[in-house]
């Protein structure tokens, strides 16, 4: 009987140092269900210093006659972030296999382009008309803040590599969101990634 | 009664395999017990975190490449008429015997060998502070645009390039934009990262990235 009790408490202790708290494979698809995947993930901050050029048309009508075109140059600055929709990332196990799909990275949010950039005396400009003038004016400095606005959203979201890169990134967070609510050590579980192109 | 005998033959040689039993199993238990007692009863240190963010930091380094980054860096070059005698400042495109737009890109880079890690035990915070970015290496120029809307002699565009890398040089040397954004894109995804990793130690802990 003392026999038995030992070789009982032997067993309870060796459990115990080889399990250290870890969760059973079956737990492992509840765990990973409990991965909060709502809102967006920026991983991804890029910054631009570009340059604008802005065309201001001369107005038609009899007091424009003599206005020409203008066109206006300016450096601006500004960031947008980039990151993934985690509501479109799919996580299913199967087992102690786990197959993770990640959607491609977006832009997220606005960007954010430097307003301090636009005033005119940050600006080139050509030549005005000598004889009727078509001032670049306020409004034409909005424009062209617009138009940065739209000009960076443009380019990031063509930015094949720096999408990709934001999408790596979002992996790495995910696989460690994985890892933490899997209760189960790496070796354990197989993750099979699948990527949006 | 034979049985009986026999039973009395056997019992002393019963006590001698249990107390052979128990001469083994007690130094096991108690190497077991002891074992137990340091993964329980010896608390994670602060110093164990910190190897631990190390250790971690070396890995997301690596997968999430936040050594370097590449920005698009495009600038307006002014090439004066008279170098002795220009007002650069001017915003008027007649006052320059030309004036560009530079396509470039400049490489950051974070050099994350002199990352601190200080865990604040009082106030349950891990803080992991990265050294600020600096500019690698010589900008990148792409293409040149002459915006004078006049033709330009096809042998000053080797002029035009060196101006465009002059240009982006000392702009990116002034922009106190740059070096602080270059720190941000990796920052972003560290703070994402640790804010997981942090609760397999102690969720009561928050890690900041600065």
């Amino acid at each position: 009987m003392n026999k038995l009790k030992l070789l009982v408490v032997m067993f309870l202790s060796l459990s115990l140092l080889t399990g250290c708290g870890q969760t059973n494979i079956k737990d492992l698809a509840e765990n990973v269900k409990k991965i909060e995947l709502t809102g967006n993930l920026v991983t991804y901050q890029a910054y631009y210093h570009n340059v604008i050029e802005y065309d201001k048309k001369a107005p038609s009508g009899f007091t424009h006659i003599f206005e020409k075109d203008r066109k206006l140059f300016a450096e601006y600055t500004g960031t947008i972030k980039l990151g993934i929709n985690l509501s479109k990332v799919k996580v299913e196990v199967h087992g102690n296999e786990i197959n993770a799909f990640i959607p491609k990275a977006t832009i997220i949010g606005e960007p954010n382009v430097s307003e301090d950039d636009f005033k005119s005396e940050n600006f080139i400009e050509d030549e005005d008309s000598f004889i009727n003038k078509n001032p670049l004016t306020i409004e034409d400095s909005s424009k062209a803040f617009d138009k940065a606005q739209e000009e960076m959203k443009n380019l990031a979201s063509t930015d094949t590599e720096l999408l990709a890169m934001a999408q790596k990134r979002a992996k790495v967070v995910i696989e460690e969101n994985i890892k933490q609510f899997s209760g189960l050590n790496e070796g354990k579980y197989t993750i099979n990634w699948e990527y949006e192109q | 009664m034979e049985k009986e005998v026999e039973k009395e033959k056997n019992k002393p040689e019963q006590i001698k395999i249990v107390t052979k039993n128990k001469k083994i199993t007690i130094p096991i238990l108690s190497i077991v017990v002891v074992v137990l007692l340091i993964i329980f009863l010896v608390p994670k240190g602060e110093e164990n975190i910190e190897i631990k963010v190390k250790s971690s930091l070396d890995k997301i380094v690596e997968k999430s490449d936040l050594e370097t980054v590449n920005i698009t860096y495009n600038v307006i070059a002014k090439k004066c008429k008279d170098d002795k005698n220009c007002d650069k400042s001017s915003n008027n495109i007649k006052d320059f015997e030309y004036v560009t737009s530079c396509k470039g890109t400049i490489t950051a880079g974070i050099d994350f060998s002199n990352v601190k890690i200080n865990v604040d035990k009082k106030n349950k915070k891990v803080v992991i502070k990265l050294p600020d970015a600096t500019i690698k290496g010589s900008p990148n120029v792409g293409s040149v645009k002459f915006l004078n809307g006049q033709d330009v002699p096809a042998d000053e565009l080797p002029n035009a390039r060196n101006l465009c890398e002059e240009t982006l040089i000392k702009k990116s040397k002034e922009d106190n934009k740059l070096i602080p954004s270059a720190k941000e894109q990796a920052t972003i995804v560290l703070e994402e990262f640790y804010n997981q990793w942090i609760k397999a130690y102690d969720s009561s802990y928050k890690v900041e990235v600065q």
